[in-house]
């Protein structure tokens, strides 16, 4: 599964010594005049290269965060009033109890995934129950879907005509319920590869040494497993939280009446006209995730000194009482996330639901109930490829020129810490700001305004933090005298790059571009301000189409999404695969 | 040498990297005969239109934004000082006041004007900012079979939407971001006067299930049983009757608020003369006929012929709008409206 799981894997740390010593390495010998001025040629080049990154960083994220933060402090005419719009925001109580409202989802919703996951992922490490490659995989299926996806199936299911109505003992599904439930599936998978990446680094000795110590199965969990998923569960919150608090499309379809801050912001912005009170809404939906988000990495920075290089995987004993519970939970988790994936394929295929429930295809036939049709999809293609195509190329070359490239170190550390920033930065919130910025007309880049172009760029913005950490991770891993040999063969960095590094991360680069296209193809919060007639991709035709009630064609635009990133998926564990075994034969004997 | 080769390759991975924004708006620059089209019509109605338009003007290339009403003027808002559109087509008369009264609107008198109905155009300025084309009013939706199962009576007026076995089963758009909801509220302020209006909208509220985002959404939710009544427009119901769903179209006894769709050419149009085109063939005579395959009422006199399935006596239930009170009252209302009901957890 692409990325990911990286989010714990591979916050960068501070520029290292040794990096500094590769510097002096490849300069300081005196080979000659001649390599000295080739190099510094090239070392220039290189940090012209890196001033372009923060030059595109800088236009694609900073600028435009920074225009909607003055129009945060601006009244509608334009002066300066400081924090009076959030002071009003928060006086009028009709007004703000759409914050405490998003406040409260979010919550009860984090805390639920955060269960669910745990007990999931240590059924997956702790026991030694029959399917556990299933699970795993079924639990990383929300992954392909975009957000809108879990409310659609949910209407099918418990809406005032859903299957299971009654599941709900007269409540109505519209509301917090729905959005609770729909958010637990949706962020479920993201919990889950964090808890487990965190039960699998628990030290086997450490079980030893509690059983030789005569230790109930019962104190090992609470004096053993438990504190050893601290950090996990800890991550998994405010991965969770941050995703939850943000995400627009669940609440847009089930959310009924109870405003929550991303749908608020769609209904000032788009239906209300008030960019003013939408400066403000967004900055209140990105307080609380940037909150969330350096809660994180502090937490990071606790976890890192308690890796032992020395562990030893655990493996279970044998039980069958407890293999047989968690079997039974498991099943019961991996049927929840399946019949919300199938119920939506059935549902795109009923006839007239819920009154004919004979299958046909029409619900398929866009045309007929959207005026960008199948275009939206293909649309959603074009957007994909590229965000995959440019995205790739910018991320992985960004991400070694900080991590391998001699530069200066403020720069490198600024531009480092930018490309942290959008996994705070709520989509909705970007979007909005880049109609600030580029439909400014004293901006020089006004003219992607409206196209293709504003919407690749938003989304590579708006997904870069997760694959510049894997590109991160995986050069971290190339030996730091690459680029020495590479400068005592007299070959350039470029040329090094370009023949070894490139190749040797093949399998990453992959990765991310994978990552990208998938993510591409699900997001919907950076795009529903920014889309244009002629760029209208399918998640947005979803938001219109389950704006008007057409449930089918909702439904059905949002299988295509799912069909489309299922396949891209397994094309690239495929490939993967095949490369595997053509590029890294290298590593041979080593691994 | 290699050294020399290879930084220039790098040279354009760098100058792409800054640039790169850049790629792909040469589409948006225009050409001669290029016209942008913001339009909130239903999609068959704009395409046909559009179509009959382009066998007269086959020289004109067409770039069109389709969208709901709201979005639409929202944009146009968002574009206000860098517009992009030339023209707008079938949106509401109390958004094109709005941006009227912010100064975005070039006024045009188009070729036959003296055939349009008064309220059917901007009187208020000697050369019209805004000429309607079509227009429509408020409905119930009422889902027959669900009606059945609750054993409720088919509302016949307004006033019945607030007895208390209609709890829970009626929804209708948030005024904050449907021009539908709205109108229904102005309209009520119209029949009931303002403050017997917001009482009624207070007993109302108690039968409210959902205040939904879009105006046609109340009617396809009735339609398909997630609610009993939708507060709304006929249009949609009609298709989903047509579609077999169990649902009728109710226009209520006490009169309904209707709402006039307009063409307006943006103020700053980079194609005045295209856009003028399009604006005279809109409120053409067979511009007209074409608005009245989809909508009962249209702008010019004398034109009108029955829409298949249409609810009858429509155009005399209709009351008298104020469309200036309504531009000029919109943002007091939906604040208190905001305040009253904004904050609603989903009922029981």
């Amino acid at each position: 599964m692409a990325g990911r799981p990286i989010l714990m894997d591979g916050l960068p740390s501070a520029p290292k010594g040794d990096r500094q010593m590769v510097n002096q390495a490849s300069t300081a010998p005196a080979t000659g005049q001649k390599i000295r001025i080739g190099f510094s040629g090239e070392d220039i080049l290189l940090r012209l290269c890196l001033v372009g990154l923060g030059l595109f960083l800088a236009a694609g994220l900073l600028l435009p965060v920074y225009t909607l933060l003055s129009k945060g402090l601006q009244d509608a005419d334009g002066s300066f009033v400081g924090l009076q719009n959030f002071i009003s925001y928060f006086q009028e109580p009709s007004v703000s109890v759409v914050f405490w409202n998003s406040l409260r989802i979010s919550v009860l919703s984090t805390l639920l995934t955060l269960v669910i996951a745990g007990v999931y992922a240590f059924a997956l490490t702790h026991s030694r129950m029959p399917g556990r490659a299933f699970f795993r995989a079924v639990a990383l299926v929300p992954l392909l879907t975009p957000s809108l996806l879990p409310g659609i199936a949910l209407i099918y299911l418990f809406g005032n005509q859903g299957f299971f109505r009654s599941a709900l003992m007269g409540h109505s599904l519209y509301g917090p319920i729905g959005i609770v439930i729909g958010e637990v599936f949706f962020t479920f998978p993201i919990a889950l590869l964090i808890v487990l990446t965190s039960l699998l680094t628990i030290d086997r000795r450490l079980y030893e040494a509690a059983t030789a110590l005569r230790a109930g199965r019962v104190r090992i969990f609470f004096t053993v497993t438990l504190p050893a998923m601290r950090f996990g569960l800890g991550a998994a919150f405010f991965a969770t939280f941050t995703k939850v608090f943000t995400d627009f499309g669940v609440p847009v379809v089930v959310g009924g009446s109870y405003p929550v801050l991303a749908t608020d912001l769609y209904q000032k912005v788009i239906g209300g006209f008030d960019f003013q009170m939408g400066a403000v809404v967004g900055i209140l939906l990105f307080i609380p995730a940037a909150i969330a988000f350096l809660g994180g990495q502090l937490l990071q920075r606790g976890r890192s000194n308690g890796i032992d290089g020395r562990a030893v995987v655990y493996v279970p004993a044998k039980s069958r009482m407890r293999d047989l519970a968690c079997f039974g939970f498991c099943a019961a988790v991996a049927l929840a996330i399946l019949g919300v994936l199938v119920m939506a394929v059935l549902g795109s295929l009923f006839k007239l639901w819920p009154y004919n429930l004979s299958l046909s295809l029409a619900s398929y036939n866009f045309a007929e109930y959207e005026p960008s049709g199948w275009g939206a999809y293909r649309n959603s293609l074009r957007l994909s490829a590229g965000v995959a195509v440019f995205g790739t190329a910018v991320i992985f070359f960004g991400a070694y020129l900080l991590e391998r490239v001699p530069g200066t170190a403020w720069l490198r550390g600024a531009i480092n810490f930018c490309c942290m920033i959008p996994l705070a930065m709520p989509g909705m919130v970007l979007g909005l700001s880049y109609i600030f910025f580029f439909n400014s007309p004293s901006n020089p880049f006004g003219a992607i305004y409206g196209t293709m172009a504003i919407l690749i760029l938003g989304t590579v913005v708006h997904l870069y933090t997760v694959p510049h950490l894997t590109a991160l991770t995986a050069l971290k891993q190339l030996d730091p005298g690459l680029e020495a040999v590479g400068s005592s063969l007299r070959v350039s960095r470029f040329a090094t790059f370009g023949r070894v590094v490139v190749p040797v991360c093949l399998p990453t680069i992959l990765r991310i571009a994978s990552y990208l296209f998938m993510n591409s193809m699900t997001t919907i919060s950076a795009l529903v301000f920014l889309y244009s007639a002629n760029s209208k991709v399918a998640t947005v035709s979803v938001v219109l189409l389950n704006d008007n009630a057409m449930l089918g064609p909702a439904a059905a635009m949002s299988v295509l999404i799912v069909a489309t990133s299922a396949t891209v998926v397994s094309l690239q564990w495929l490939l993967m695969h095949g490369l595997l075994r053509r590029t890294q034969a290298w590593r041979g004997t080593e691994s | 040498m290699i050294q020399f080769k290879i930084p220039t390759r790098m040279r354009l991975l760098c100058a792409a990297l800054v640039v790169s924004g850049s790629v792909g708006s040469g589409a948006n620059f225009a050409q001669a005969e290029e016209l942008t089209v913001y339009s909130a019509l239903a999609k068959e109605h704009f395409a046909e239109l559009i179509a009959e338009f382009q066998k007269r003007e086959p020289d004109i290339k067409i770039n069109q934004l389709l969208d709901s009403n709201g979005p639409i003027i929202a944009r146009l808002l968002a574009e206000k000082e860098n517009p992009r559109a030339d023209i707008i087509l079938g949106a509401s008369v109390p958004g094109l006041v709005m941006l009227e009264e912010k100064g975005m609107l070039m006024p045009y008198a188009p070729a036959g004007l003296d055939q349009i109905k008064d309220r059917f155009y901007d009187r208020r300025s000697e050369t019209p900012h805004w000429v309607g084309t079509d227009a429509w009013a408020s409905a119930i939706c009422f889902n027959k079979m669900e009606g059945a199962n609750h054993e409720v009576e088919e509302p016949k007026n307004w006033k019945d939407l607030i007895k208390p076995e209609y709890k829970g089963m009626i929804t209708m758009p948030n005024p904050n971001s449907s021009a539908t909801g709205l109108l229904a509220i102005v309209g009520w302020m119209k029949i009931f006067g303002e403050d017997e209006a917001w009482n009624y909208m207070d007993a109302l509220h108690q039968n409210i299930a959902q205040y939904v985002h879009s105006g046609s959404k109340p009617c396809r939710m009735a339609a398909t049983g997630e609610a009993v009544i939708g507060i709304a427009y006929p249009a949609p119901g009609v298709k989903a009757i047509n579609d077999g769903a169990p649902l009728s179209v109710v226009i209520p006894e006490e009169g309904v608020g209707s709402e006039v769709e307009g063409v307006a050419i943006v103020a700053g149009a980079q194609h005045p003369d295209a856009a003028r085109k399009l604006a005279d063939f809109a409120t053409s005579l067979e511009g007209n006929q074409i608005h009245n395959k989809y909508y009962a009422l249209v702008g010019r006199k004398g034109v009108s012929t029955s829409v298949p399935n249409y609810p009858e006596g429509e155009e005399a239930a209709l009351v008298d709008m104020d469309f200036y009170w309504v531009a000029a009252n919109r943002d007091r209302i939906l604040a208190e409206w905001q305040k009253r009901y904004g904050a609603k957890d989903e009922p029981k």
